[in-house]
């Protein structure tokens, strides 16, 4: 895909371009706007990302790192111009922010962390994040998960088997862990 | 082992610290001698310390505007990488001719480019001209609609690379309208129609060349049948000088 920015047409990079966005804009757009809480500031990071990127292209190398990697590697770097540029101080959440979006003090590194799992979390489906959130989060027994939900115990630990494989692997996909 | 079926299917529970009693037995016995369900337990139980981190799984993940991609390409400058300079490394050449011949084979070559471009490009001026990107302004009738145009200019006119958002849906026999606008007057780019949505990605074209109009703007048009400049304007922008 990098490679294809590269090349001497421009309509295939033009295609590559795009499909780079497709894969890493909205994700990298997400952590921007966790990090941030400024959609308008978030949008002009992501766009120096991939402009960036575009400069850069040559100077990728596969075998030192993901394409994930390396865009996540540069937006960070942004976003933390764009902190700095604005004083470090976020103007205040929205009223509908949910409570653990901002931590301003939190360092990037976390804050990309937290972030990758939060997205994680939403690629699961709705029932597999359900229980992982009954067991884990509220903290209850097997049992009482499965009396909550009326579903059968062995319903309810064989969902929290095929949920914490799914989130391993939203969680390999997004370079987590490996 | 014979009951690494029954077991595997337990190692989620275990990581998450819910198995009791027998069960809990069961799968600590197993994994003391089974590597296998070793390495997956081990896997498994990387789990609940992200989770931690986390915090929660009702964080709801900013989905970017729709128009954020075409802004995005819109700025990068595909026809205009120099092929050398962008060239990857490994292809540079290795060897390279000497200075003398490097820089006849340069002029040659501008010259060639050059007697091209007169032929094809005589309204360029010699050159081709960068595509300009022009981000429109929403009026007061539709103040939320917004609107990135791609110009690419040709030998035969100009072609625009259209991205709308947040446009009402066109209704009945209603189109909206791009229009190249001079001092002297309009000129059509085409037409197109909106869906619930509120998007659309279209591509027109005019025969408007570069320097002879002022501005774009997108009319909605109440009869597409006969687009006559009836309709309010809806979207503008200023072209560079």
């Amino acid at each position: 895909m990098v490679a294809a920015l590269l090349g001497p047409d421009a309509r295939d990079a033009q295609r590559a371009a795009r499909s780079l966005y497709r894969s890493y804009g909205p994700e990298l757009y997400g952590f921007a706007v966790r990090r941030l809480q400024d959609p308008g500031l978030a949008e002009e990071v992501v766009q120096d990302v991939f402009t960036r990127a575009w400069r850069s292209a040559e100077r990728y190398r596969a075998e030192r790192g993901s394409v994930r990697t390396w865009l996540y590697t540069i937006a960070r770097s942004l976003v933390l111009d764009a902190e700095r540029r604005r004083g470090r101080r976020p103007p205040p959440p929205p009223a509908d922010a949910p409570a653990d979006a901002v931590e301003p003090t939190e360092p990037i590194e976390m804050a990309l962390l937290r972030y990758q799992v939060q997205l994680a979390l939403s690629r699961l489906t709705p029932e597999h994040r359900q229980v992982i959130e009954l067991v884990h989060f509220r903290g209850l027994t097997l049992s009482e998960a499965a009396e909550l939900t009326g579903l059968a115990l062995g319903t309810i630990k064989s969902r929290l088997h095929y949920a914490s494989h799914s989130l391993r692997l939203a969680l390999e996909e997004l370079e987590v862990i490996r | 082992m014979t009951d690494c079926p029954q077991v595997s299917q337990l190692l989620a529970a275990h990581a998450f610290g819910l198995l009791e009693g027998d069960e809990r037995d069961l799968v600590q016995a197993h994994l003391a001698k089974c590597p296998a369900c070793r390495q997956a337990f081990d896997r498994l139980r990387t789990l609940p310390p992200l989770l931690d981190l986390a915090g929660g799984v009702e964080g709801r993940i900013p989905a970017p505007p729709p128009l954020l991609e075409a802004s995005i390409l819109a700025a990068l400058p595909f026809a205009h990488r120099s092929r050398s300079r962008w060239r990857s490394s490994g292809q540079r050449l290795r060897r390279r001719a000497p200075a003398r011949l490097r820089r006849a084979a340069a002029v040659a070559g501008l010259v060639a480019l050059g007697a091209v471009l007169a032929l094809v490009l005589p309204q360029l001026s010699g050159g081709p001209r960068p595509s300009g990107r022009l981000v429109l302004r929403a009026s007061h009738l539709e103040p939320d609609a917004r609107a990135v145009a791609v110009l690419r200019p040709h030998p035969w006119g100009t072609e625009v690379d259209l991205h709308v958002g947040h446009l009402a849906p066109t209704r009945g026999a209603q189109v909206y309208e791009l229009w190249f606008v001079s001092p002297r007057g309009r000129l059509s780019a085409g037409t197109f129609t909106v869906g619930p949505s509120g998007r659309a990605e279209v591509t027109l074209a005019a025969g408007a060349h570069p320097g002879q109009y002022v501005s774009i703007g997108i009319t909605l048009e109440p009869d597409g049948l006969h687009p006559a400049r009836l309709g309010p304007n809806v979207l503008h922008a200023r072209m560079s000088t």
